[in-house]
């Protein structure tokens, strides 16, 4: 692939691109799901093309296609090069990106177990012990579990002298109970919600995460939430659990710090952002509790590698120093406008989308609370875990979110299990009241499946490690 | 299309020739080319343009399925798909609801042969656009995208069924000084017949509307909710309530209410594959074609829709709504709210005090059978006094029923319009004024 790829770099040159960048990706994935004592789901697929990007008189060409013969791909690099070359007859602003050094090298996940040389018959099986365990419990009436592995072979080629290629396994699942009692519908999931937890990393994983231990407690959850109370609507302090609180990130840090966000260049779709640019360095996003970074290079981050998708390579970037706001998710576009380096945060989910700003793996940092202090030292409170629903405004500022399962803290004790729970808040005013993190005992990498963003849409994988936190005074359930 | 049938004939027959004796069989071929340009302050930030072939085959043994994917449309690699999906069918389970695979009919769609936009006219329209910002010194952010699907079904029943459709649409974002945003957006058929200056001026009308310094009680709120935002309701429900699959688990509003008349005769909604605003495919993803259905009619609840899974299970017929293999729920993929008799003018000057709401954003299902659902508004929420906009307001978090929405319908809007969505298919829908919507918060201005 390294031949073909600099080959068509070559003749991106002939053509005086200013830029180029060509990407060969090949995909491939396997879905294992089974519900109740049924098998759901036993899926696979591949898929692989060329996306090439090129720069001419200041405006941006992408084409893709998985024609990669010959003629298909003098045909792609034609239509990428036409597309901008009309492109910069209507635009006023030329682009410009920042120049990096030529990267060269590979990089792989450190997987110790290859998912896919495990056999399908053994994931069924897994997933089967699981929903027995829960379909036992006395009123659940579904209950459901899911495997997938995912590879990505990915090479990159540029302008710039770069060529790299990277070799990246995830994998991941999750089991879930459903008890139903007229219109009452409780659901609990293990370990996260969705489908799971997932890891860039070996079946090693999948074992950790121990599914079958943890089937009969989420099954018994489910059914005990249909004789729980509803939770209350009231201001009180809101510990969150850890899969929970990684959510909250995403949607109240990821995204707004997202540069082309903050551009404007989503505003038709998933909409700007409250983290305007006069606000780097000057704006206080949290309490100094509060310490976010982003870090493409941890261990079995869902948004790691070792390069982005226009060859920068990956670094832990900073983006919120004890509460204040420091720096964005950035690209080689982006950067420049605000005068810094981009956080090499450019990603694309497959061969035939372009690359734009990503989150990679975005991690508040533990602080120094054990969670068992922390309960004790909550006079008035509500602990809630795993996200259920969730839902923030076009500049991520007002938000609502429903978690599966939540308890009451009175007096520094656990006193009941309450269903239905929700909680609403404004961004910066939420995180100022962060007073309480608990230590890296407690810290976990999460891995998120599904975060969507841009047009064509485009599904990426993304990492968010945090342990659990308190916020004070936060409106639980709807106001009134 | 005439090229892309033949191919998917070949890939198709590939694919069979390596099915074992005795198994049943199923290949789907796409072909899909899409288009999109986004915009920013006026100048073109990202485009995106592609063309992949796929193909998808599922096999079933004695009710074991398997499935597998791929682009790689050599002969060797669509053998290997073949095996690794009878691999995969091997380790599976009986299940117990497979229906088996469509039956040969006849075909009797008018052909479609169009072609996907070309960019220089994409481009023409973004022109057209930037120069009506720059005359009305206002900033516009949006996009145009087109999306062309070819599709392919045949199986061991001897089935062959094809169709082509398109998704195309524009979005327009207005932004002034003050402030205020404006929405004005549409799905459209041809490029050519796209009359992007209008679209633009009401975006800009929008985003003009100043700011009213009024605080908004939460509670109850008589609300206009203009096509995109009643579009969006309809989407959800979509996904939560009407089809057979949600009906039969007791997921769905609608389990056990067949019948019923929960809301007003104005509230209609149907899912119509033929409806005229733009081209849907008209076969299912089993290769049926697909039927119009009416899921509510004059306010009762009629139909909720099937593939031959839920079909026979139900003991009915399917109505042609499969998903994509290895989804084993049908969708209602052209889901759409009928119109109704009252202008829009009529529904302003019929609200004494209110709230009209341009779009929703990021709407969250909190609970699925009752059809709770919390969003915020966005890109032109307005306060209504005496029949008449009087000023923008912040935008609003509501948390409330659909249903219960839809039980206060008081009048609904003489014009369907096709409003661009999230998922593949229909977001048609008119105009609603409903009495009761459920205020539960607002966003800080600034």
């Amino acid at each position: 692939m390294e031949k073909k790829l600099l080959a068509l770099i070559e003749q991106a040159k002939e053509l005086n691109v200013s830029y180029s960048d060509i990407r060969f990706i090949r995909d491939e994935y396997e879905r294992i799901a089974v519900k109740n004592d049924q098998v759901e789901e036993v899926a696979g697929g591949e898929s692989e093309g060329i996306g090439i990007r090129v720069l001419v008189d200041g405006a941006w060409g992408f084409y893709a296609t998985n024609q990669l013969d010959d003629e298909g791909l003098k045909i792609c690099l034609e239509k990428a090069y036409d597309i901008a070359r009309n492109g910069g007859k209507i635009s006023e602003v030329n682009v410009e990106i920042e120049e990096i050094a030529p990267q060269k090298g590979s990089y792989s996940t450190d997987c110790k177990i290859d998912p896919f040389t495990v056999s399908k018959d053994k994931k069924i099986q897994l997933l089967l012990e699981c929903t027995k365990i829960m379909m036992k419990v006395q009123g659940v009436k579904i209950a459901k579990g899911s495997l997938i592995s995912v590879k990505e072979n990915r090479c990159f080629a540029s302008t710039d002298g770069t060529y790299v290629e990277q070799n990246i396994v995830k994998c991941g699942g999750g089991i879930q109970a459903m008890a139903i009692r007229g219109d009452d519908v409780q659901m609990r999931s293990y370990p996260a919600a969705f489908d799971g937890d997932f890891s860039a990393s070996g079946w090693e994983f999948i074992e950790d995460i121990d599914l079958v231990s943890n089937s009969q407690k989420t099954a018994q959850e489910a059914v005990a939430l249909l004789e729980a109370e509803e939770c209350p609507h009231d201001v009180m302090d809101l510990i969150l659990g850890s899969s929970h609180l990684a959510l909250q990130i995403h949607e109240s840090l990821g995204h707004p710090a997202e540069l082309d966000r903050v551009l404007g260049h989503e505003i038709s779709l998933a909409g700007g952002s409250f983290l305007s640019i006069d606000k780097v360095d000057n704006f206080k996003y949290g309490s100094v509790h509060v310490n976010i970074n982003s870090d493409p290079t941890l261990y079995g981050g869902m948004g790691s590698y070792g390069w982005d998708d226009e060859g920068v390579p990956a670094k832990r970037a900073k983006l919120v120093d004890k509460g204040m706001f420091v720096n964005y998710l950035s690209s080689r576009e982006s950067a420049p406008i605000i005068n810094k380096k981009s956080t090499g945060a450019m990603r694309v989910t497959t061969f035939n989308r372009p690359p734009i700003i990503r989150m990679t793996n975005v991690n508040l940092e533990p602080g120094d609370w054990t969670l068992e202090d922390l309960i004790k030292d909550t006079k008035k409170g509500i602990y809630m875990e795993t996200t259920k629903s969730w839902s923030i405004d076009e500049l991520r500022l007002n938000f609502q979110f429903g978690c599966q399962i939540a308890w009451l803290i009175e007096d520094g004790k656990i006193t009941k299990m309450v269903k239905n729970p929700l909680y609403s808040g404004t961004t910066p005013e939420f995180w100022a009241n962060c007073d309480a993190i608990v230590n890296k005992d407690r810290w976990r990498l999460w891995g998120i499946m599904n975060c969507g963003k841009g047009e064509p849409m485009q599904t990426a994988h993304v990492g968010h490690g945090c342990s659990l936190a308190r916020f004070k005074n936060v409106q639980i359930g709807v106001k009134k | 299309m005439d090229k892309f049938v033949k191919l998917a004939k070949t890939l198709s027959k590939y694919a069979l020739t390596n099915i074992p004796e005795g198994y049943q069989a199923q290949v789907m071929v796409t072909n899909t080319e899409t288009e999109t340009f986004r915009f920013a302050k006026n100048q073109v930030t990202q485009n995106a343009s592609d063309t992949n072939i796929y193909l998808h085959i599922t096999v079933n043994f004695e009710g074991k399925e398997g499935v597998f994917g791929t682009n790689s449309l050599s002969e060797s690699s669509i053998k290997k798909a073949v095996e690794k999906a009878v691999e995969s069918c091997k380790f599976s389970l009986k299940d117990e609801e497979f229906a088996g695979f469509a039956f040969p009919y006849e075909l009797d769609l008018e052909p479609r042969n169009f072609s996907i936009a070309k960019p220089e006219q994409i481009y023409e329209k973004i022109g057209i656009i930037f120069k009506i910002a720059k005359k009305e010194n206002v900033d516009i952010y949006g996009s145009i995208s087109n999306e062309k699907t070819m599709l392919y079904i045949e199986n061991t029943n001897k089935l062959q069924s094809w169709d082509c459709g398109d998704l195309n649409k524009i979005v327009i974002i207005s932004e002034v000084e003050t402030g205020g945003t404006g929405y004005s957006g549409r799905g459209y058929v041809n490029i050519e017949d796209l009359d992007v200056e209008p679209l633009t001026y009401e975006s800009i009308q929008k985003a003009r509307v100043p700011f009213i310094d009024k605080e908004i009680e939460l509670g109850d709120h008589k609300v206009i909710l203009e096509s995109a935002a009643a579009a969006t309701l309809m989407n959800v429900l979509a996904f939560s309530s009407f089809s057979a699959a949600t009906y039969d688990e007791n997921r769905s509003f609608m389990s056990g209410h067949l019948g019923e008349k929960p809301f007003p005769n104005s509230v209609n909604i149907t899912d119509d594959a033929y409806h005229n605003l733009y081209r849907s495919l008209r076969i299912d993803f089993e290769g049926n074609r697909k039927s119009k259905i009416n899921i509510v009619e004059s306010g009762v609840l009629k139909n909720v829709v099937h593939n031959i899974r839920t079909a026979k299970k139900m003991n009915t017929e399917t109505t042609g709504h499969a998903l994509p293999p290895p989804q084993k729920e049908p969708f209602p993929l052209d889901v759409m709210m009928i119109e109704g008799n009252s202008s829009m003018e009529d529904m302003i000057k019929s609200v004494d005090k209110g709230i009209y709401i341009t779009r929703f954003h990021y709407i969250g299902l909190v609970d699925e059978k009752k059809t709770t659902i919390t969003g915020m508004t966005r890109n032109g929420t307005f306060l209504i006094e005496n029949g008449e906009i009087v000023g923008a307001l912040t935008d609003l978090r509501f948390t409330d029923d659909i249903t219960r929405i839809l039980e206060n319908v008081v009048k609904v809007e003489d014009t369907v319009r096709n409003i661009p969505g999230f998922l593949w298919g229909a977001n048609i829908a008119p105009g609603i004024l409903t009495g009761k919507f459920k205020i539960t918060g607002s966003k800080p201005r600034g």
